[in-house]
């Protein structure tokens, strides 16, 4: 079966830190990239499963889903 | 006559009823809400993430000021201020509530950078969701007015649930809100809040707040305590005050200090403290992970080591192996169980 997640444009590694800085830093980095263009967050803080989804409808921001490896969690997140 | 455009407010969210509410309010009032959170390194919540059991849901992890942002519909702005907020918790101007909790002197620091958030963005007033007499330390009229004149905030400063009982703010005398739109909300009971939340459709709203900061909790208030006492110069960094809230804490020496690990999740996060710092398992025996902060000689180390013998398995052996590591260096320790009255001597 195909990922349905896209390549992403920029990967941003918070592996090690929880809240709020998976949220913080995410902000920082998409400020700094193009409309259209998708993030690939890796994290192992589980809250981001919730947090940045709510996040990105608060900010607008396209939030395309997650994939599990074991505790690591990678999220996308389309840039409006 | 109001600005040419919506007003701007921007407002402290925790995510509780009471700041939900405040800007579901503004917002059926036509006014654009940015919200702030400030993430101060005391938030319960945040301790749970820290320790990132996986069998916790990641629901009960969310940060509910995230998701008032999407059940009101506004953005939410989450603002790490950790370092800056310890020094202000160490020495509050206006003194602690019932433990380490500086609710006065907390309210002044977020509004101060509110202040600098609405400026920045040009925005009109900043609100909160603040109840009169809500709260017995920063709740009441005098407190409230000091908080206001303190942060710089005089007459941009909009309490919405509690408005028609405080002096009117620019916006309401400008006539760019409807004083009488605004609320009326007074004491400890959440019942009209409950009844404003129907009303604006907020069905789902996150659970009240309140007793989510660890200032406000006596266990972590006596090792903070004890943390500042002890501290070179008054330095204290946000990774010793994380560390006060997992596990057992001992009080061994001045400068010596044993934590003990409670359950799988904080005998991981403990590891992070491993480094640099002597650790104890019990030998070949389900244990908790203990950190030693400092340098203890050897009947210090024993000292350790019992303590963390009474927390494994073989706690009701006369005597428990405890391997002991430091960087490259281990040792084997046997000692009896520390008993009760030598775990009350030192427990935090």
């Amino acid at each position: 079966m195909s990922d349905p997640l896209p390549r992403p444009d920029r990967v941003l590694d918070v592996l090690g830190y929880y809240c709020p800085i998976p949220v913080i830093r995410t902000d920082r980095m998409l400020k700094s990239m193009p409309a259209g263009q998708v993030l690939e967050l890796l994290s192992d803080d589980r809250g981001v499963l919730a947090d940045i989804p709510d996040w990105c409808a608060g900010h607008q921001h396209e939030y395309l889903g997650h994939r599990q490896e074991g505790r690591r969690y990678h999220l996308f997140i389309r840039k409006r | 006559m109001g600005p040419a455009r919506p007003l701007l407010a921007i407002g402290l969210i925790s995510g509780g009823l009471d700041s939900s509410l405040a800007a579901a309010l503004l917002k059926d009032l036509g006014v654009q809400v940015h919200g702030l959170n400030f993430s101060t390194g005391f938030c319960k919540t945040d301790h749970r993430r820290a320790i990132n059991d996986p069998r916790e849901a990641p629901e009960r992890l969310r940060n509910p000021a995230l998701r008032s942002g999407v059940l009101v519909g506004f953005p939410v702005e989450v603002v790490d201020v950790a370092t800056a907020y310890l020094e202000m918790v160490k020495a509050p101007r206006f003194g602690y509530g019932a433990n380490v909790n500086p609710c006065i002197d907390c309210r002044i620091f977020m509004l101060r950078r509110a202040k600098a958030v609405m400026e920045e963005r040009h925005a009109d007033l900043v609100f909160t969701g603040e109840v009169l007499g809500q709260r017995p330390m920063s709740q009441h009229k005098r407190a409230l007015r000091v908080i206001e004149e303190q942060a710089g905030l005089g007459g941009r400063l909009l309490r919405p649930l509690s408005a028609r009982f405080l002096p009117p703010t620019i916006p309401e005398r400008e006539g760019w809100l409807d004083r009488q739109r605004l609320l009326d909300v007074q004491g400890r009971s959440r019942k009209r809040q409950m009844e404003l939340a129907e009303r604006l459709g907020l069905k789902q709203y996150p659970q009240p707040s309140g007793g989510c900061c660890y200032l406000a909790d006596p266990n972590f208030a006596r090792r903070f305590r004890d943390l500042v006492a002890g501290a070179v110069g008054g330095r204290v960094t946000t990774e010793e005050t994380t560390l006060l809230k997992v596990g057992r804490h001992f009080r061994l020496a001045p400068g010596l200090k044993l934590v003990a690990g409670r359950n799988e999740g904080e005998n991981r996060f403990l590891q992070r403290f491993a480094p640099g710092n002597w650790t104890f398992v019990a030998f070949d025996a389900a244990s908790s992970l203990a950190v030693g902060l400092g340098e203890p000689d050897t009947a210090q180390k024993r000292l350790m080591a019992s303590i963390v013998a009474r927390y494994s398995r073989h706690r009701e052996c006369p005597e428990v192996e405890i391997v002991a590591r430091r960087d490259g260096n281990r040792q084997t320790i046997r000692v009896p169980p520390a008993g009760d009255d030598l775990l009350a001597r030192f427990r935090l």
